[in-house]
């Protein structure tokens, strides 16, 4: 090879090296997103699962009770758990969770932190186990290298998606979000979430109930899409329950509610939301053939005699909160 | 299945290195042909696997026609036979493919004009990328070696791995056989230095005006013309304008990417632009646009026909056949079919009054080609007939309110610099390389900041639509 080429081609090649790992280092460093777990400069982004990692570390005394669930499970009070039952609780709840984010959440909370919960109450719907974005799981799962580490997934598929993550640094957006966050880190230093956990997770902050439009934002679209549910889920909740046989977890699930105009919404348009409803009851049955956990099928309000406040499709107030965790603690 | 795209992350760190190191390995030029072929193949089956039966339908017909004609050289009845019956099989796939639909649906829809109720069959026909460019490729090569133009080889490896060339399989340029014959003759000799430096710039200069300059203006144009309705006479023509650089750079961006990979692997396909924009005529821009396409369509079906030694009527007709066919070839809409009839008016109108127009200055011959030129853009780029008339209808209405928001203005910015790049800069085809150290920082950072733009944007070439 001549020798012109060959500079050139050598003098290309480190450039390129140098200045992608050179952006690449600065976004792992800045970590605007939360995704690395640097926690050196603020975090713009709300995903829910950095900002109550980072409070559950820093947290004492430590939990022995956690809340698991999506967005729906986020106003379940820690307060009355610990009131009713005398363990101190974490609501460890976060947005869009499905059941391989509980599975993460669980296997973190034991093996990294060292916790020993005694009692998990798990909140689930159809879409905990939906057969949507199953392989490739949410971003804001994904995009938490803490958190993948504790999936399940074989080491090529971890080292990958890791490696994806890095390369996906090299973004106009996240590159955006590096200065805002090195600009912000003038003024702020916790995570910028456009909500508030308390200390303990729990979500104080309710909107505007019922709301016509807030009703269907997003939400009819996605349910309409499911047709099963996922193996690769069923998977997932059966080693979470292994893990809570092996510990002597008490596991209580809740099958969280959906408000009554969207129900009659969603029926109207193909009895969807029955049929889901039917088929996730059906599925937790079939694997409780030894009473491991307690089922509460409180998908509508009739059922735990809850009142119609929900903020969107499907995320019931403090309220009804309070009324459906009375209800399962009574027992 | 997903189209590996040219500005694919698995293509361009994967694919390619892999391709180019096992060539280089390899010395042999029938492993060399084998390897080319078998990631040409992956390639195509990263798509869909399916379709590549029609590749190599293709390939096969195109072979085996040619083998037929050159043993057959005195027997004419059988050379005919092996002609047409490539030509047919090729236009056969491409018919069914591409058109099928098309044809039922507007034979359906006159019947029903009619008041007749017909239940024709429509099929739900997935269309094969790259159907145009390798089914083309191949009927060139059959009648070349009709005509005695190209020996027909005898080499199986050989004439699948031009048919299939990755670099050109999805979107061209379309490569005749005669263009790259010696070359593949010669793929036992190693890859020359320069050959690899000077590629991997053109490749480069190809990503950089796909992802950092089509792509942006078609995250700007695309949202105007999903809401077309609501433009105003200035975001219409903005709105044509920025297709206009967002067509061109897409393209030509995509053809510098093949033309820099192909001399990679120490081919060299023919450019298909030379600053289209710069066009003084229709004419003249046609020998500037999509220049492979513009030549075969002359050499195969122009020529035949009679080309300009006929009179002038009959001149005029071969031209609006001719690029009614390429409006066509483009794709199965009557937009297609409108904008090569505008096309081939507006070529044969420039061979009735050339006179006039050529005593013209030349600035002024420059600015109504452009004009004309995006005006039948608007074509291209509708959906429909409707949606272009609308939008003609808005740009030569004047609005009673004219409103410049914040994207109209950064889209006006980038419309007046590209205006000025694609007029005052040199095409890629004269470019030759710059192999000095700043040149290698100069790539090193375009590189980079088209990796920022891939991971950014992700947007599919307008041409894989064809």
């Amino acid at each position: 090879m001549k020798n012109s080429n060959k500079l050139f081609l050598i003098s290309f090649s480190i450039c390129v090296t140098a200045l992608s790992s050179s952006l690449v280092a600065l976004s792992v460093c800045v970590d605007p997103r939360g995704v690395f777990g640097t926690n050196k400069y603020p975090i713009v982004v709300a995903t829910s699962r950095t900002e109550k990692l980072l409070f559950l570390e820093s947290g004492n005394p430590r939990p022995e009770a956690l809340i698991l669930g999506s967005s729906h499970c986020m106003r379940f009070s820690p307060k009355v758990v610990e009131k009713t039952t005398g363990l101190r609780t974490f609501n460890l709840s976060v947005d869009s969770g499905k059941i391989e984010d509980f599975l993460a959440l669980v296997n973190y909370t034991i093996e990294e932190i060292d916790l020993k919960p005694k009692l998990i109450i798990l909140g689930v719907c159809p879409r905990t186990f939906c057969n949507l974005e199953d392989e490739g799981f949410d971003k804001r799962l994904i995009s938490n290298i803490t958190l993948m580490n504790h999936l399940p997934l074989n080491p090529i598929v971890r080292i990958r998606k890791k490696a994806g993550l890095c390369f996906e640094t090299l973004n106009y957006n996240y590159l955006k979000d590096v200065r805002k966050s090195i600009a912000l880190s003038r003024k702020q230093n916790l995570p910028l979430a456009h909500y508030t956990f308390e200390s303990d997770g729990f979500l104080a902050w309710e909107e505007k109930f019922n709301e016509e439009g807030a009703l269907l934002s997003g939400a009819i679209e996605p349910d309409t899409r499911v047709t099963g549910f996922s193996e690769k889920r069923k998977q997932y909740f059966d080693d979470l329950l292994d893990v809570c046989r092996k510990r002597g977890i008490s596991l209580k699930i809740v099958i969280t509610p959906y408000a009554p105009a969207y129900i009659r919404r969603l029926d109207g348009l193909d009895g969807s939301f029955s049929r889901w409803n039917s088929m996730l009851v059906e599925f937790l049955e079939s694997r409780n053939r030894d009473n491991f956990y307690e089922i509460y099928d409180f998908s509508r309000i009739e059922k735990y005699g809850g009142v119609d406040e929900f903020m969107g499709a499907a995320h019931p107030s403090i309220h009804n909160s309070t009324l459906m965790l009375n209800k399962l603690l009574a027992k | 299945m997903i189209l590996m795209l040219f500005t694919d992350i698995h293509f361009i760190f994967l694919f390619v290195p892999v391709v180019l190191l096992t060539v280089r390995i390899l010395k042999s030029r029938q492993h060399r042909f084998l390897i080319l072929l078998l990631a040409s193949y992956v390639f195509y089956a990263a798509w869909n696997y399916k379709f590549v039966s029609l590749l190599l339908l293709s390939t096969c017909v195109g072979f085996f026609s040619g083998l037929l004609i050159s043993q057959n050289e005195r027997n004419q009845k059988i050379k005919k036979i092996s002609l047409v019956l490539s030509v047919g099989c090729n236009l056969t796939v491409l018919g069914f493919f591409k058109y099928f639909n098309f044809f039922m649906g507007d034979v359906q829809a006159i019947l029903a004009w009619f008041g007749l109720e017909s239940k024709l069959p429509l099929l739900n026909v997935v269309l094969p990328v790259g159907i145009s460019f390798y089914t083309f490729q191949s009927m060139s090569y059959t009648i070349d070696v009709y005509r005695g133009h190209v020996k027909a080889t005898g080499d199986f490896l050989k004439f699948a791995s031009y048919i299939a060339l990755f670099p050109q399989l999805v979107a061209g340029p379309i490569v005749r056989y005669k263009d790259v014959d010696g070359q593949l003759d010669r793929m036992d000799k190693p890859v020359g230095s320069d050959d690899l430096t000077v590629g991997l710039q053109i490749f480069l200069l190809g990503l950089f005006k796909k992802v950092l300059i089509a792509d942006s203006i078609a995250k700007m144009v695309n949202p105007m013309f999903d809401s077309y309705l609501d433009l105003d006479q200035l975001g219409a023509w903005m709105a044509a304008l920025g297709y206009a650089f967002q067509i061109y750079f897409d393209f030509s961006g995509y053809s510098d990417m093949a033309v820099g990979l192909g001399k990679m692997l120490g081919l060299q396909f023919p450019y298909n632009f030379n600053s289209p924009y710069k066009a003084i005529n229709m004419a003249d821009f046609w020998r500037r646009w999509h220049i492979t396409l513009s030549t075969w369509l002359r050499d195969y079906l122009y020529i035949p026909l009679g080309g300009n030694r006929v009179s002038r009527g009959r001149t005029a007709f071969n031209v609006l056949l001719v690029f009614t066919l390429g409006g066509l070839w483009h794709g199965a809409a009557w937009t297609f079919v409108i904008w090569g009839i505008y096309q081939g008016a507006l070529v044969a109108g420039y061979y009735v009054f050339r006179r006039p127009w050529d005593n013209m200055p030349v600035l002024i011959q420059r600015i109504l080609t452009f004009f004309f030129v995006v005006i039948g853009w608007v074509f291209f780029r509708s959906d429909d007939v409707p949606m272009a008339l609308a939008l003609l209808e808005k740009m030569f209405h004047s609005s009673t309110s004219i409103s410049l928001s914040s994207e109209l203005a950064r889209l006006a910015v980038w419309n007046g610099i590209l205006l000025c790049a694609v007029n005052f800069l040199s095409n890629t085809n004269s470019f030759k390389g710059n192999k000095n150290p700043l040149a290698a920082v100069i790539f090193a950072c375009l590189f980079v900041l088209s990796i920022i733009a891939v991971n950014s944007l992700r947007i599919e070439f307008l041409y894989y639509q064809f």
